[in-house]
């Protein structure tokens, strides 16, 4: 008997009761909220949207769970319409509320006294983004900035006790000229807002006193580089000596175009020991002396997720990018991380780690993109500092793209076998758009058994090789084949088996060219290769593939399936194995 | 004497289920009654759940046994932050992917039986089914009745017209 029939013909979704409707509404307006409560480096660019309104007009039960469920109504957006905010005021009591204003200033301004009879409530003060607004006609765009004359309207409601109080993102975009002012001063005191948990804030006077922070989980702060008011390392390291709860901490560095302002410590605190802090990011282009001088000074036993962007100055060497990118005192911890995220860039090399979101167990993707001219000298340091710098560092993947195509920029074979051999935790290289003899250069050095033991090294366990350069015509791409299949045997044999995955978009487009026919775009044209290709899937568990803008064709499509057929009974007969096998 | 690892459930129509009590558990309520009771032998009658809906909600609890407390995101307590951080995976649109009646039954007894895990990948299942479509369209895919007049609908819709005028 269906819910249906028991109901008498009630529909099934009236027999939730009210607290699973609730649930639900409350499930489909988190979806509109959701931007407004996770804070991505700022405050968010647009107004709340409350889409969920419409869900009242579904019957009239919805509407009426809707108006008596005050936490619907918690979002108080503040515009020009006071009605409005009086009524959502009266509807979202007596639940906390979190508030959220836009510029002008004179709206926060107009609202202020209908919200400071309410200020017990506040569980959020935010605010967007500049609001930007599309001029008549032409196509000018003007902006609403959140500015220090906004913050001064919203100063009064600091002056209440805010005892609900749990979040505030106050981060005002500043003129170059406020930029050497003082921060702005909200008369933040812990007294009057207790239970503040996450702190998202930039260019305010915060207080000194240990009890305003003893509270907060979560913390972004924007540094400053005014001459007069900078943020220091020992700023950083007294607020987080007060801040024993703290998970989440946020240093973003908006302004590097400003100059840097001393930034060495002359702190003389202890180590500040942090137990709870899981993830730290310095985000922007912050100087390793600065990141480096913190992260000497906590001692973060649960951080699970670091992320470094490291500014480095442009007529540094290669050997100090890596340097500066992989800090001593950073080293030290990533063997406990889940995630770590390195960035730097310089004019010549950049180096960033790959999000990992495709590979939650390969925690450490490391992307060297080589981006003119290097001669083998400069490379040959930067890649023995990388060698000694990854020897605490559990690089799972390292992708190496070359922009260059000299012949210069080969890493010498000894080079690799001295950086695998360093590397053990490595499981994947990628090469991307590099030329033939620097991959040539490290297949080798994985066919090459070692001075020491005699084995052949023991990582990675695949190799990706994306658009190889200087692969034009069916001669490189036999040549290349070969190469691979040759070093795959010689470590199937020895038991390091080698996974291949080849993309080789180039020579699809080489073959277009040449037929000259941009319609020839059919497996046809690589009958050639395809045999090849079906050999070395075989030999080395190969993941052929072809790519180009229009198709995706993989092994699957290099035969038909009379050819198919023939294939598989051959291997049977071969290997005594059931059909299929290959596809 | 059974194994003192696992239980018996019975359904409102007499369907019997041996179940971990490590998945039980998963039910403040049953494991609320598992702490009263002790060890005992005795089967736990659940009189408002039929036998295809428990099959159901066991293979959720089973399947979800070892979910471990998420450790990203600010560790905010309160319904806000659960349901900001209540993920639905594959599976679990894999699982809901049943009749209506069955659906809001399963959610009607992970209500009943607080498995709040449960009831939140229900009601955001449902949530995302409404979501993007207008009043009618959600009143046509669960059979409600529009209640409103014509004049009510109108002065409704002008009422919320603040929500389109941003």
């Amino acid at each position: 008997m269906s819910a249906r029939t028991a109901l008498n013909g009630v529909p099934p979704i009236h027999a939730l009761p009210v607290e699973l409707i609730v649930s639900i509404i409350h499930h489909y307006a988190q979806s509109d909220f959701s931007v407004f409560y996770a804070y991505h480096d700022g405050p968010p660019r647009e107004p709340p949207i409350m889409n969920w309104v419409a869900l009242m007009l579904v019957c009239r039960r919805w509407r009426n769970i809707a108006l008596n469920t005050p936490r619907l109504w918690r979002l108080i957006h503040v515009t020009a319409d006071l009605d409005l905010l009086r009524l959502h005021l009266a509807r979202s009591a007596p639940a906390t509320i979190d508030v959220f204003f836009m510029p002008p200033a004179s709206l926060v301004n107009d609202a202020m006294p209908i919200l400071l009879t309410e200020a017990h409530r506040i569980r959020t003060i935010s605010h967007c983004k500049d609001i930007r607004l599309a001029m008549t006609k032409a196509s000018m765009r003007h902006f609403l900035h959140v500015g220090f004359r906004m913050l001064e309207y919203m100063k009064p409601l600091f002056s209440r006790p805010l005892p609900a109080l749990e979040t505030m993102v106050i981060w005002p975009t500043v003129s170059a000229v406020d930029r050497q002012s003082a921060p702005f001063d909200l008369d933040l005191m812990a007294e009057r807002h207790p239970q503040l948990r996450k702190l998202a804030c930039s260019h305010i006077r915060l207080p000194s006193s240990p009890t305003f922070w003893s509270s907060l989980r979560e913390l972004h702060l924007g540094i400053r580089r005014n001459v007069q008011y900078p943020t220091l390392v020992d700023d950083i390291l007294h607020i987080l000596a007060s801040t024993p709860q703290l998970e989440i901490l946020q240093l973003p560095d908006r302004y590097s175009a400003d100059p840097a302002p001393h930034r060495t410590t002359t702190c003389a605190l202890e180590t500040v020991v942090l137990q709870h802090l899981r993830i730290i990011e310095f985000c922007g282009r912050q100087d390793s002396s600065f990141v480096g001088a913190i992260l000497q000074h906590i001692l973060v036993p649960v951080l699970r997720r670091l992320h470094l962007e490291i500014s480095v100055p442009h007529d540094a060497e290669v050997g100090d990018l890596v340097r500066q990118v992989l800090l001593p005192a950073a080293r030290g911890l990533i063997s406990t991380l889940d995630r770590l995220h390195v960035a730097a860039n310089h004019w010549w090399v950049s180096m960033h780690s790959e999000d990992s979101d495709d590979s939650p167990l390969c925690r450490f993707r490391l992307k060297i993109h080589i981006q003119s001219d290097v001669t083998l000298n400069r490379f040959a340091t930067a890649f023995d500092v990388l060698c000694h710098a990854l020897q605490d560092a559990p690089l799972e993947f390292l992708h190496f793209r070359d922009s260059c195509h000299s012949r210069s920029s080969v890493i010498p074979q000894q080079m690799w076998q001295s950086f695998l051999s360093t590397c053990t935790s490595l499981r994947t290289v990628k090469f991307e758009n590099t030329n033939l003899p620097c991959v040539y250069s490290m297949l080798d050095a994985l066919a090459t058994p070692g001075d020491s033991d005699g084995a052949l090294p023991s990582c990675p366990d695949k190799i990706q090789i994306v658009r190889p350069y200087g692969v034009l015509n069916s001669v490189y791409s036999h040549d290349l084949i070969k190469h691979l299949l040759d070093i795959a045997r010689a470590r199937a044999s020895a038991n390091r088996p080698l996974q291949v995955c080849l993309e080789m978009a180039h020579l699809q487009q080489q073959y277009l060219s040449r037929f000259r026919d941009p319609r020839i775009v059919t497996v046809s044209s690589f009958k050639a290769h395809r045999w090849l290709l079906l050999a070395l899937a075989e030999q080395c568990n190969f993941d052929g593939r072809f790519w180009d803008s229009h198709h995706k064709t993989r092994l699957d499509d290099l035969f038909d399936e009379n050819e198919w057929e023939r294939i598989d009974d051959e291997m049977s007969a071969r290997r005594g194995i059931a059909t299929g096998g290959l596809r | 004497m059974g194994d003192s690892n696992r239980l018996t459930l019975v359904a409102s129509d007499g369907g019997k289920f041996v179940v971990d009590k490590e998945v039980v558990q998963m039910s403040v309520l049953l494991k609320n009654m598992i702490e009263d009771l002790g060890e005992t032998d005795e089967s736990i009658p659940i009189p408002n759940v039929t036998s295809p809906v428990l099959t159901k909600v066991i293979e959720f609890c089973e399947n979800h046994r070892t979910d471990a407390a998420r450790t990203d995101g600010p560790n905010v307590d309160g319904d806000d932050a659960r349901m900001r951080t209540a993920v639905v995976s594959d599976w679990d649109r894999q699982f809901f992917d049943v009749d209506q009646d069955l659906m809001f039954e399963i959610i009607v007894a992970a209500n009943y039986l607080d498995i709040k895990s449960l009831v939140d990948v229900g009601c955001k299942v449902v949530a995302d089914m409404i979501k993007g479509k207008s009043p009618q369209e959600i009143r046509d895919l669960f059979d409600i009745v529009n209640d409103f007049s014509p004049e009510e609908e109108a002065a409704l819709r002008k009422e919320n017209e603040w929500a389109n005028d941003r």
